[in-house]
């Protein structure tokens, strides 16, 4: 059980989430809940079956127009990265 | 053991359209970072991407160019990594379903016709820029989302020269269908080999190595010689060719380890659920086939078999779409041909060459160098008086027989005006005259140069010579 409560914790964690002492144990039931139905989910034989990425067969014909309808400023842009240089976002290099 | 190289090519090619292959955020090249974006570019939480009509265009004609079959069904799929040159943490790319696959491209290598197979042409977004210094990277946004199409080959290149010769006709198909600028210095066309040997006569293929950064086709063929003859050099010494991606040091002239494949990241492609299938009307796929233009192998074929070029020239012709087209356009308005081409190579490339023009930048039309050429065959003109015609047409935009009113320089042929100048010049110079009689026959050039002197060089040097002879001719009598 303690195990389960760890790896919750750790999840909402990552998620940024806050965790009260009195709602980990529905947290835990619901986990139990939902492990049981990837279980039922597990037991489908789904071999050679093609994944399905809609729920419904359905085509379309729409295409865009190609016309330039909508920028954001640089400002806005540049306020998503932590730390900015010569108009550019500035983030650690992880290629060598 | 002698070896044999086993290439593949994958090109990748920035499409020109005025928006991005899934936002209505502008193409466009070197301006100021991070300004020629929006949310769907950026990745921002709640997006919709929505397929650019006129980029599946593109794709459609590069197609229709490489005899590809087309799937009317556009599928979307995800290619997912995490790297921040695409925040959303994957590229939306056609991994499942190209829109193309099982086309070719012919081209010639040491006068043999070689058929270069095509495996697929996919459609997929381009990556924001990344600029890697020191110890941090520098991202601009502006690149994110351009269209990009990638057309990738089977193994069938077998030198660095064929596949050079490849990858510049791949480029004349992205010109002559005008759906890129093709640029690989500036990384408008891109180029990444795959290159392993096998012992020849081997069916099966040898462990193969991936060379990426390759920013020129001479570089592609340097890369392709320099990496075949480390590998033939680790195989011949018993040993075992490594999988990796490497890259092409120009300055150290060598293929580089860039990284090894055993850390190679499993993509996990699956369909896009934001696009849903689309089906294209197979009246639009043909109305794009039937709309596009001259290919360079037609038009070379043209211009030997109807319009009688060598097939040097054919080639030179073609080898620029610019010059192709106003050849085309200037051919439907004088028959001579082969002039035409004389003075667009000769004349008009060493015009923009000396001013660093292109064609379309310099007030040369059809119509005025059909006009120029015309008035030389008909003599009107002189080829020598067509020079400074030239000249004052390309600088003023005038249409040459405005330029020969205004100029006074018409020439003349006429028989009975030219047989009167002649004698009035030799009536001047009878110690000339005396001179042929006595069989000098050099005189003959000082007596056209008086001739040239007195109509200001308007006078018909082949008819002023024929005139003259006959009637010096006539008065030695």
């Amino acid at each position: 059980m303690n195990e389960i409560k760890e790896m919750l914790l750790e999840a909402a964690y990552d998620a940024m989430l806050d965790i009260t002492k009195e709602e980990m144990p529905e947290l835990i039931h619901e986990y139990h809940i939902f492990m049981d139905q990837v279980k039922a989910l597990e037991a489908i034989d789904t071999l050679d079956v093609a994944p399905l990425a809609f729920p419904y067969e359905i085509e379309t014909s729409y295409l865009r127009e190609d016309e330039v309808i909508h920028t954001i400023s640089q400002e806005e842009i540049l306020s998503q990265g932590q730390d900015v240089l010569n108009d550019q976002i500035k983030v650690p290099k992880v290629v060598v | 053991m002698k070896y044999e190289q086993v290439i593949g090519l994958e090109v990748h090619c920035e499409l020109k359209t005025k928006s991005k292959m899934f936002s209505s955020s502008p193409v466009s090249f070197a301006k100021t970072p991070n300004t020629m974006v929006n949310e769907i570019d950026f990745s921002m939480p709640g997006i919709m991407p929505s397929v650019n009509k006129k980029a599946v265009e593109y794709a459609l004609r590069v197609c229709h160019a490489l005899h590809t079959e087309i799937d009317d069904l556009i599928c979307f799929d995800r290619k997912n990594y995490y790297y921040s040159d695409l925040p959303k943490g994957f590229q939306i790319t056609q991994q499942q379903r190209p829109i193309g696959k099982n086309g070719y491209l012919d081209i010639i290598v040491d006068n043999q016709k070689k058929r270069i197979e095509i495996e697929r042409l996919h459609m997929e977004e381009d990556t924001a820029k990344q600029t890697h210094f020191d110890d941090y990277t520098l991202i601009d946004y502006n690149r994110a989302g351009i269209p990009l199409i990638e057309i990738v080959t089977k193994p069938v290149l077998r030198n660095g020269k064929e596949a050079a010769i490849y990858l510049e006709k791949l480029r004349q198909i992205f010109l002559y269908t005008e759906v890129s600028d093709a640029k690989l210095e500036e990384g408008s066309m891109r180029c990444d080999i795959n290159l392993s040997l096998r012992p020849i006569g081997s069916k099966q293929l040898g462990v193969r190595t991936e060379i990426k950064n390759l920013n020129s086709i001479s570089n592609v063929q340097k890369a392709i010689e320099y990496e075949a003859s480390r590998q033939e050099k680790i195989l011949l010494s018993k040993k075992e060719v490594i999988q990796e991606t490497r890259r092409y040091d120009e300055g150290l002239r060598k293929t580089v380890l860039m990284r090894s494949k055993g850390n190679s990241v499993d993509y996990k492609y699956y369909s896009e659920p934001n696009i849903l299938p689309i089906r294209l009307s197979q009246k639009w796929i043909k109305s794009i086939k039937n709309h596009l233009n001259m290919m360079p192998d037609v038009r070379e074929d043209l211009y030997i078999h109807k319009y009688h070029l060598s097939s040097i020239d054919a080639k030179k012709i073609v080898s620029s779409k610019e010059l192709s087209d106003f050849f085309n356009e200037t051919v439907l308005l004088s028959q001579h041909y082969q002039i035409i081409c004389n003075w667009l190579l000769g004349d008009v490339l060493a015009y923009l060459n000396k001013h660093h023009l292109k064609l379309n930048q310099t007030l040369l039309t059809p119509s005025y160098l059909s006009t120029l050429i015309n008035l030389i065959e008909e003599e009107v003109i002189s080829s020598k008086q067509a020079k400074q015609v030239f000249e004052i047409m390309m600088k003023e935009g005038k249409d040459p027989r405005i330029i020969i009113e205004e100029k006074n320089m018409k020439q003349i042929s006429n028989k009975e005006e030219l047989t009167f100048i002649i004698n009035q010049i030799l009536d001047k110079n009878t110690e000339s005259l005396i001179d042929y009689f006595h069989g000098k026959d050099r005189v003959i050039g000082y007596l056209v140069g008086q001739i040239m002197k007195e109509t200001r060089g308007q006078a018909n040097p082949k008819s002023t010579n024929e005139l003259l002879i006959q009637l010096l001719e006539e008065r030695k009598g």
